[in-house]
Parts: structure tokens; sequence; C-alpha cells
């Protein structure tokens, strides 16, 4: 038989905790009238200052600010402390509450199990022997009755202490929170635990400048009801998948913007990014700084917090020069959430317009029109489920992206930027980073990342806009400019020990636009011009470059008879044209096209102009090897040679002599 | 009546007869999912030759010229596989004799690349230079 001590056997039914949660409630609630009292005292102590400040003058108006700032500071540190007393009064009165509703289960279980004698209902058991009397019998329940109740006030009472337990645990904490006083985290805390309103601890946290600028920053938007309570408790990960599961949130994020009054970094990125007034041909360089800055900043914080901070403001954070790559990418992320839910409802719209088309003249538009739209809706849905690294986003017009393919880690020894050609938009951008992959891909000694850049807007036809040369104009200083971010995230990166070498691929109407990069300083180790529209306006021999190019290797392939090379080294005034055949162009090492499989060569206007990316061709192979700083094989003029005898037998294409080049 | 149902029963089967008649042109994307299907068979089984433990780190279908929506479409494919160090003269001494019975034109392109090419298809297996991994890739051709 289980037997047990009275102190393990408490009488029930047990009592509900002394203390009165509806007490706690509603001193609680008092305490937050203090603290919205208290504010306002705080409050009007400093617009009293500032009234004051304007009837005083010059020496006057320092000390008359300073005088409303010390009891002003008082006031408000003391609505904190009313507010926190009053989140911890809820917390203790919750706490009460789970244990009362705890003891009042417990008392339920024991009274039902009383009902039923505790579950004893005979004397099923008893040792055979003499008879028992009615009286022996009687006495015999009752002592096992007796002994079922005693074992279930032991269990029932050690459930019960553990519940006690917890209350005086919680008890001790919520001491501990309130000696400490109205800290940023603690007030948080609170009100992720839901015993705070969002929006009465958002003025503590805000109203002294924030401890935790990035809390602080997620706690107004749980005060404004973008985000959830539980927002605050996230990590970058879960808001992440947060923000895709909502596209309404991520939508409210790509209109928050940087401004100098916000708490911590927010504020301190803002003041950095924000407008600033340089000294005539200071641009450049207060552009280099903040770059620095910027780095300097994020590089401060922890990487959680700079991947919130990064997703908190989108449309400031995913473009900015100085940003790690990886903090883009999470800015850039919630970008495409936003673009995804857009492109949706566009498709959507167009779906609609085109069944109105079948109905009338033409489909033939909308039908491109819906193509595209879902090509579009593909590439999000990939970026988002793949996690791809988005380092440069902006769906208006006809887009602009960038894409990091692979790492940068320690083994990174080259790094390719891949820039595509005519045609190249958003809805075609899945082709370009395809293409950079295969590299990354193919490299068994995981030491090449690539990135695909599609900066600006390419021109949309070959024969229509590609021979204009305003497109790649427009984006040589972008890509010039991304080339210093790039250089910078390698130097900040685990691989810059290996000094990692980068190549600029620029592939037609890309080359074009490479090759005009140079102009503006492309910080480049290595350029390969693959089927390229030229050496970029403007630039007909090395002396148009300027000397910081000086160190740049180039390369350059075009297939024989490539339309492409109907264009290359032609123009016609300053808007026709893409300067100098990169073939040709002095110092620059011309690489062999190579052959189809049936050892037809890679020729002819259009496939020549496309096969030279077939993944392992020897064109592709030849990118490959300069990109990886290894060796490429040298042009080799294309010859024919006669099969048989006589002028009847048949030609066969063929290949010249060429060598090996060795890429540095 | 009944004559009158008998001939609408005949023409709808007439119809439908003419509707399993048609056939319906492959469109360009089944016609490169064909080509590719056949190309990822060839690099599958090339890739058991070279290494162990294969896993498809890339497989998609993209414009033949990158950003060119009418320029037809092309398969990336590739395998990483695990290697042996000798991997590479082992796979020219024992594998590429088998390929080039088969039809296969094999060449060793630089010091850590072999090429084969048959048709329309090019592979290629690129060996690590530690030797202990390799890549097997390539792609089926341009369908347009």
């Amino acid at each position: 038989m289980t037997t047990g001590t009275i102190g393990d056997a408490p009488p029930f039914p047990l009592p509900l905790y002394a203390g009165d949660a509806g007490e706690a409630d509603r001193c609680s609630t008092e305490l937050r009238r203090q603290h919205t009292a208290l504010g306002a005292v705080g409050e009007g102590i400093d617009s009293h200052a500032r009234v004051a400040v304007g009837n005083v003058d010059g020496m006057l108006t320092a000390p008359t600010l300073d005088a409303g700032r010390a009891p002003g500071h008082r006031a408000v540190r003391l609505a904190g402390a009313s507010l926190l007393a009053a989140g911890v009064t809820t917390a203790f009165a919750d706490a009460i509450r789970t244990y009362d509703a705890e003891v009042e289960r417990l008392n339920e279980v024991y009274l039902e199990a009383r009902a039923r004698r505790f579950g004893v209902s005979g004397l099923a058991g008893v040792t055979a022997g003499e008879p028992l009397s009615e009286a022996e019998r009687a006495d015999e329940l009752a002592a096992r009755v007796d002994a079922a109740d005693r074992e279930l006030r032991r269990q029932l009472g050690a459930e019960e202490r553990r519940a006690r337990q917890l209350l005086d645990e919680t008890g001790d904490d919520l001491a501990r929170v309130l000696d400490e006083g109205p800290t940023d985290a603690a007030l948080i805390h609170l009100v992720s635990e839901g015993h705070l309103p969002p929006a009465s601890a958002l003025t503590s946290v805000m109203a002294d400048g924030a401890d935790d600028a990035v809390q602080a920053l997620l706690l107004q938007h749980v005060a404004d009801g973008t985000l959830p309570v539980t927002a605050l408790s996230m990590t970058p990960a879960q808001l992440r998948e947060h923000l895709i599961a909502h596209p309404e949130a991520a939508a409210a994020l790509m209109a928050n913007r940087l401004h100098p009054g916000l708490p911590g970094e927010a504020g301190r990125l803002a003041s950095l990014v924000g407008p600033a007034i340089v000294a005539p041909g200071g641009g450049a360089a207060h552009h280099e700084r903040v770059r620095a800055d910027v780095r300097a900043l994020f590089e401060g914080m922890s990487a959680d917090d700079a991947s919130m901070l990064a997703m908190l403001f989108p449309a400031d954070i995913g473009n900015q020069s100085g940003v790690p790559f990886a903090n883009r990418a999470d800015a850039n992320t919630v970008a495409v959430i936003d673009a995804l839910a857009h492109e949706r409802e566009n498709l959507s719209g167009l779906t609609a317009t085109g069944r109105r088309h079948y109905s009338g003249f033409s489909t033939v538009g909308s039908e491109d029109e819906i193509a595209a739209s879902q090509d579009r809706i593909a590439l999000y849905e990939s970026i988002l489920a793949d996690d791809r690294q988005i380092l440069l986003f902006d769906a208006s017009g006809d887009g602009r992206i960038a894409e990091l393919h692979g790492t940068i880690g320690p083994g990174t020894s080259n790094l390719g930027v891949h820039v595509p050609g005519t045609g190249t938009d958003m809805s075609t951008f899945g082709g370009t980073a395809g293409r950079s992959r295969s590299f990354v891909e193919a490299d068994p000694d995981g030491e090449l990342a690539m990135i695909s850049w599609l900066g600006g807007d390419m021109p949309d036809g070959v024969a229509r806009d590609a021979p204009f040369n305003h497109y790649a104009r427009d984006m040589a200083p972008a890509l010039a400019d991304f080339s210093r971010d790039v250089r910078q995230e390698l130097d900040h990166s685990p691989a810059s020990g290996n000094r990692p070498s980068t190549t600029y691929l620029g592939h037609s109407y890309g080359g074009a636009t490479v090759g005009l990069a140079e102009t503006h300083g492309l910080d480049a180790d290595r350029v390969l011009h693959v089927a390229s529209a030229g050496m970029g306006h403007g630039v007909d021999d090395p002396s148009d470059l300027p000397e910081s190019q000086s160190g740049v290797n180039r390369y350059s392939m075009t297939a024989p008879d490539d339309f492409i090379g109907m264009t290359q080294g032609r123009g016609w005034g300053d808007d026709i044209g893409h300067g100098a055949d990169p073939d040709d162009f002095p110092g620059t090492d011309r690489l062999h096209t190579g052959d189809f499989s049936d050892g037809g060569r890679i020729d002819g206007p259009v496939a020549a102009h496309s096969d030279v990316f077939r993944r392992g061709s020897d064109a592709w192979n030849n990118m490959l090897g300069v990109l990886t700083g290894e060796e490429a094989e040298g042009y080799r003029p294309p010859t024919y040679v006669r099969d048989g005898q006589g002028p009847g037998a048949p030609l066969r294409p063929a290949w010249g002599e060429g060598e090996m080049v060795d890429v540095p | 009546m009944t004559r009158l149902v008998i001939t609408l029963a005949a023409l709808a089967l007439v119809l439908a007869g003419c509707g399993d008649g048609q056939e319906t042109p492959m469109t360009l994307e089944d016609r490169a999912e064909q080509v590719a299907a056949d190309a990822r068979t060839h690099m599958d089984a090339l890739a058991q030759r070279v290494g162990t433990d294969p896993e498809i780190t890339q497989d998609e279908i993209v414009d033949c010229i990158p950003g060119q929506r009418d320029s037809g479409l092309d398969l990336i494919y590739n395998i990483a596989v695990t290697t042996e160090p000798g991997a590479m003269n082992r796979v020219l001494t024992d594998v590429v004799p088998d390929y080039e019975a088969d039809g296969w034109t094999v060449r060793q392109r630089g010091s850590d690349n072999i090429v084969f090419e048959r048709d329309n298809v090019i592979m290629e297996a690129r060996f690590s230079d530690d030797g202990t991994r390799a890549t097997v890739g390539g792609s089926g051709g341009c369908v347009q």
C-alpha cells in the first residue's frame, strides 16, 4: 500500500492564491495612467523650454534649454518606471491566474475522484481464508478508500507545488526586472509577452533614445500594426519567413524610409547616406567615405541586428553602396516579396485584358506581356524559395537586378561579374543567371564566385536599339561604382587573404558597357569581351582609358561570322557605335571560340552569337579559363581544307594554329 | 426522329475521330526538354564512370543567347562527383576508349579537362587540382 506524509498529501480542495489577480490588473491600469500623465509632464517641460528659448538670445539659449532638460528627463524616467511597474504587475497578475487555473483543475480532479470513491469498488484480492464479518469488510473498504485518497492528494499536491514554484520564480524574475529599472529590453520583453501594449512601451523606449535601436524599430512596427508582437522575438530567418507569408507587411516595410531622427544605427545610417554639402570636385571622395563609413556601421552591429535593420528599411539599404552583400540580400528579399505581390496582380490584370483582346482583334502584344510577367513571377518565386542572394533590385521599368552565385568564402580566389547584352531585362534575367551559375558549378575546386549584373536598361532590340550607345553611357558609371562595392566586399570577406582577382565579362552589348565602365575607373583585374559590341563609346585606343586601367588584363572572343562583327569598330556620330573592335584592341588577347560537336566551327551570324555560351564548348571553356585565372586557348584563324584531291573535293572547316594563353 | 438521332451520333463519332487524328505540334519547350532528357542521360552515365556520390548541382533550360527570349532553348547540366587522386588518368585510360568505340569524339583539353562530343551533345569532365573532386557537365545544343 502506498502511503504518504501529511505534508505530501495536503487537504483538498486547495486554496487559490492569496493575492487577487483582478486587483493587480486594476493596479496596472492605474500605473499606466500615471505613465501617460508623467509622459505628458515631460513633453510639457520640453515644449515650455522651447518656447522659453524663443524669448531669449545668444548665450542664454543653451542654459534655458538645459534648465528644462533635467526635470523633463526625470519625468520621462518616472513615466518609464511607472510603465515598467504596470507591465510587471500585469505579468504577475497573469502568473496568479495561471496558478489559480491550475489549482482549480487539481481540485476538480480530486472532487471527481472522490465522487467515485477514488476507484475503490470492492474487496477483490483479499487473502483467502476465514470469511470477513460485515464490520471487518467495512473497515477494510474504508482503509482502502483512505489510502487511495491519500495517494491522489499526494500526487496532486506535488503538481500544486510545481505550479507554486513556477509562480514564485516568476515573482522573483519580475522583482529583478523592477530592480533594474525601465530598460528598453525589459519594456520590449513585457510587450512581447503581451503584458504591455506596444504603443505605450514605444513612447518610453523612443523618448529617451533607444538602447537597442533594432528592437525599438521592431516595436515601432508592432505598435503600428505592420508586424505581430511575436516579431520582437523573431530571428532574421523567422522574420523573412513571416514576410513571405505576409506580403502586405513587406509592402509596408518598403515604404519605411531612413531619416536622421531614427534611433541608433538607423538614424546614423540616414545621416551618412543623406544629402551632404561637399566642396566642388569632392563628390567622389565623399562617396568613397560614405561607402567606408556605411560598411563600418554595419560591421559594428551583431549579424542579427544588421540583418534586421536591412529588412526594416529595404528600399534604402538593398542597393546602398557600403552595405555588406549579405545585408543587401536581406533587404532585397523584402523588395522581391513586394514585387512578387505586385507582379501577380499585374498578371491577373493582363490575363483579363488578354481575354478581352481575344474576343476582339488581337492577342499578340498581350501574350508577350503575359509571358514576360510569368517569367518575372517565376524568377521572384525562385529567388524566395532558394534564398538567392540579390545584391541589387528594382522592379520598376525593365528592372535592375544583380545576383551573387556561389559564396565568397575562405577558398574564393576569383570573382567574375557577368554583364549581359541586348534584350536582357527582369523577365529574361534567368538565362543570364543560369549562364553565370554554370561557371561556378563547373569549377571543381570551388574557388570561383560569380555575379550577374543588370544594373540598368539594356536595349530591347538588336537592330532597333543596340547600335545606340546611350544605354551603355547610362549604365557604365553604375557598373564602375558597383565594381568598388565588389572590391570592398572581397577585402572584408573571408577570402581577403587570397587577394581574389576580379573579371568583368561583357557579352554583346554588355561588352560595350564593361568597356565604357573602364573609362569610369572600373575596378577590375581582367576584362573579358565576349561577342562584344565594342570597347565602349569613345574608346578607340588605349590612350582613351584612364591611368587606373593600366593594370587590367583584357581578353576578347568573337566567333567567325557572328553578326556582332558588323558593328565592332564602327560608329556614326556621337550616338551610334561602341568604340574600337575588342578583338583588335592593342594589348588584348584574342581567344579561340572553337568547334561544334560535329567538328564544324561555331560560326554563322546568329548561332555564333549564342553557341559561345554553350556549357562545355571551347568558347565557354576559354571563358572559364579567364574567370578562374588559369589558361585559355589563343585565337586560331578559321581556314578550310580540302578533303581529297582536285577542285571538286569538299571543303572542310578547320582552324589555323593557336597558342595557349596564361591568364594572370 | 430515330434517323436524326443516328445521324447526329454518327456525326459526333466522325468529329471525335477527326479530333483524335490531329497531332498537337510539339512546343519549343517540349522539344528542348526532349533534347535535354537525352543529354542528361549521357551525362549521368559519364558521371557514374568518373566518380562516386553524384550530385546534380545545376539543371536548367535557358535562352541560348542570354537575355534573348527568341534565341532558342539550351540545357545547362552539371553533376559534382567525388574522385580518387589520379582519376583523370584513369578516365583517359579506362573510360575514353569505350566512348570512342561508341562514336564519341573525345579530346583532352588543357590539364584538367576531357571533352566528349557526339551529334549535338557536348559534355566534359573537369578534375580538381587535388584530384578528389570532379564535375561532369554540358549541353544538348540550342533548340530553336
